[in-house]
């Protein structure tokens, strides 16, 4: 933008120049011309007072040949007579011939030939008369006509000579006026000229410096460009369509120990990866040619010196106009720490799974024992025991069951932490409806009413969210154990992310003070005597919910009844 | 043919006290009577595969944690064995694990069952067990 507007104005300068050049140029021809045409009307002028000279020389050599020839009757005056006679009709003829123009002149002319022909008429007669005698002749000269007609001629020709002069002084003077004019123009044209020209030149020294100036920037740019793509902390490269190398950044040709002339043109993909690799990438790379992308593809990268080097790689296409794959544009991070820290999550992992395996055995082994044992005694020894005794097996017997009940709770908490979701869209209404049918067989004989709303369905895992269900419904149905009628109430609403649903009871509740506590593992608000429980079912339901990337919360109050919400996002991913 | 002495319930238990709980609850429905207590794996497999016995339980109670040979290494031998695979087996065991429920049926248990805390409930579910595969089932000759 800025060079072309740098342009605009160095063309409109150099039009600009132009056309004052050729102004000048034309004005000059002007002038010449204008100073040609001076020349020649100053010739003219000298041209028509040189022949009105003559006419005058040619009246004078004819009253002096006259006059000679009548005082001396030498005929050699009479051959200065005759030559004037004879010239001065050819020297006026040119000077009519030349003022042509000049109407005033014309009459002038006229004027002369008159005066002329009477002098050269009173000159011949006295020629004539001289001839006869010479006494007649001086008499005839005597009456002074021939000097009168003379000096008629001499006063028509000064009048047409200052005419003449009086013409060209016009004429000059105005010529002066236009080389003067011309003068100035010039000057002017050549100032403006000069300082269009300076102004060029300021223009096209600020552009190139510009210019200079922006090359100078997109050489820094380029360079960080370059160095950001070479020493990035990751590996950049490029493939053609049958996977060789077109380009690879410093960071790639470091870790593979690959100089980039030995990689570009010359080393496919496939070459570099380990041999578990290869199939993934037969797969995966028609795939992206196709689709244009591909993210987080685990590779082994193998070096010239064969070590290994787990990386992470992305990749978007460059495709042609028409769509066609031209390169790729990859990136490889490192991806060392992550598989040493999955490896060690999946060392835990499996430490975790031996341990609950452990636990599940070897823990319920014994309290199966316990339990199955007191039984014995109290079945096979009951006569021997008295009422202390009774009370003191089933003491045993009860702590040994509500032991089992928490490791089962305990492995199912656990087993729900390891386990990957299955999403599915699910009708909820139904499974809470066969849920509440379920959980209402062990509760005949109590007034209860469960009222299930139409719920709004959601992406969730089942066999998961059907725990949730399960607990809070039992929950519900535990601390409402202690009002006469108990009423629990199953609804749910929709926003534009998530659905959140709602189980409100009119049962015992809680203090609000120990909400925090509610979802706590082993936490429980109520003595195992009012409500028995482990304290694990809503650690469960927020275990569950938080799987789902939903939230759980309660609340309630002390003999008010609670309620239990929980959300489940709608559009995840 | 069929012998009165010949074993019908094999139990493969090395906890003794469980197997005790067993034992007692099957004497209850008279279904214990011709029941061989084995206490690991290592003895089943001696057992079972031995060129003496020729007659084949009825059903083998099996745990699956034991010291030596595992019930699982037990289930595969005896489901990888022509003449033996025609066994019923029935894994008694306290583990819930979804790894050892998806084993034991791919090798091919005929039934799982996790033994409960409870007693009552224990008693009930090993008493089912008997009257199920001694009484209803019936057996390949």
């Amino acid at each position: 933008m800025l060079r072309f507007y740098f342009n605009r104005r160095i063309v409109a300068g150099l039009v600009a120049a132009l056309s004052i050049l050729f102004v000048l140029a034309y004005l000059s021809n002007e002038n010449k011309l204008r100073l040609v045409a001076n020349s020649d009307s100053v010739a003219h002028t000298l041209d028509v007072l040189f022949h009105a000279e003559r006419v005058l020389s040619h009246a004078i050599n004819l009253e002096l040949g006259q006059r000679g020839y009548t005082i001396t009757g030498n005929d050699t005056f009479l051959l200065t007579y005759a030559a004037a006679r004879r010239r001065w009709p050819e020297e006026l003829n040119r000077l009519r011939q030349l003022t042509v123009d000049n109407d005033l002149q014309q009459s002038r002319v006229n004027d002369l030939q008159h005066t002329l022909r009477k002098l050269t008429e009173f000159s011949d007669s006295a020629v004539q008369t001289r001839k006869v005698s010479r006494e007649n002749a001086i008499k005839l000269n005597s009456s002074l006509e021939g000097k009168g007609l003379l000096d008629g001629v001499r006063r028509i020709v000064a009048a047409f000579q200052a005419e003449e002069h009086r013409l060209l002084a016009i004429r000059s003077g105005r010529n002066e006026i236009g080389i003067s004019r011309y003068n100035r123009t010039f000057i002017l044209l050549l100032v403006a000229t000069t300082l269009i020209l300076l102004l060029i030149f300021y223009a096209i020294n600020v552009n190139l410096r510009a210019r200079i100036r922006t090359e100078n920037r997109l050489k820094i740019a380029l360079h960080e460009i370059e160095d950001l793509y070479d020493n990035a902390p990751c590996g950049y490269h490029s493939l053609d369509e049958n996977g060789v190398f077109v380009n690879a950044n410093s960071t790639l040709c470091n870790w593979l120990g690959y100089k980039r002339g030995e990689l570009l043109g010359k080393v496919r993909f496939r070459d570099i990866i380990s041999e578990a690799d290869q199939a993934l990438f037969e797969e995966s790379f028609p795939k992206f040619k196709a689709t244009g992308a591909i993210y987080d593809m685990e590779f082994t990268l193998i070096g010239k010196d064969k070590r290994e080097l787990p990386v992470v790689l992305s990749a978007i296409a460059i495709k042609d106009k028409d769509g066609r794959y031209l390169k790729s544009r990859s990136i490889s991070i490192d991806n060392t720490d992550r598989k040493s820290a999955e490896m060690e999550i999946k060392n835990l992992n499996q430490e975790l799974e031996a341990f609950t395996y452990s636990v599940s055995h070897d823990l319920r082994a014994p309290l199966r024992s316990i339990d199955g044992y007191a039984r014995i005694l109290q079945e096979d020894y009951s006569q021997k025991l008295d009422a202390e005794g009774e009370r003191v097996i089933n003491v045993i017997m009860n702590n040994a069951r509500r032991m089992g009940k928490l490791i089962d709770d305990l492995l199912e908490f656990a087993r729900l932490g390891r386990k990957d979701l299955q999403r599915v869209n699910v009708d909820m209404t139904g499974l809470v409806n066969s849920i509440k049918k379920e959980l209402l067989e062990e509760q005949k004989g109590r007034s209860i009413e469960v009222d299930v709303k139409s719920l709004h369905n959601a992406p969730v895992d089942i066999d998961m969210i059907r725990q949730v269900w399960i607990n809070l419904l039992a929950n519900a149905l535990k601390y409402t154990g202690k009002v006469p009628h108990a009423h629990i109430e199953i609804s749910s609403t929709k926003s534009d992310h998530s659905v959140e649903y709602i189980v409100k009871d009119n049962g015992v509740g809680f203090d609000m003070a120990y909400v925090s506590k509610l979802f706590g593992v082993f936490q429980r608000l109520h003595r195992p005597q009012d409500f028995s429980g482990t304290g694990v079912g809503l650690a469960i339901v927020r275990r569950v919910v938080e799987k789902h990337d939903g939230q759980v919360w309660a609340t309630g109050a002390v003999n008010q009844g609670a309620s239990f919400h929980f959300t489940i996002p709608t559009n995840n991913g | 043919m069929d012998n009165n002495n010949a074993v019908e319930i094999l139990l493969v238990e090395d906890n003794l006290d469980d197997a005790g709980l067993t034992i007692r609850a099957l004497k209850k429905h008279n279904l214990a009577n011709n029941l061989l207590h084995l206490q690991d794996g290592e003895e089943a497999l001696n057992y079972l595969f031995s060129e003496k016995v020729t007659s084949i339980p009825k059903v083998i109670l099996l745990d699956l944690k034991m010291p030596k040979v595992d019930g699982i290494e037990v289930l595969r031998k005896l489901k990888g064995d022509d003449r033996k695979r025609v066994i019923p087996v029935v894994v008694l065991t306290s583990s819930k694990e979804e790894k050892d429920i998806v084993e034991s049926y791919k090798l091919g248990v005929n039934a799982y069952i996790v033994k409960p805390v409870d007693f009552d409930k224990f008693a009930k579910a090993i008493s089912e067990i008997g009257f199920f595969w001694l009484l209803l089932n019936q057996p390949p000759k």
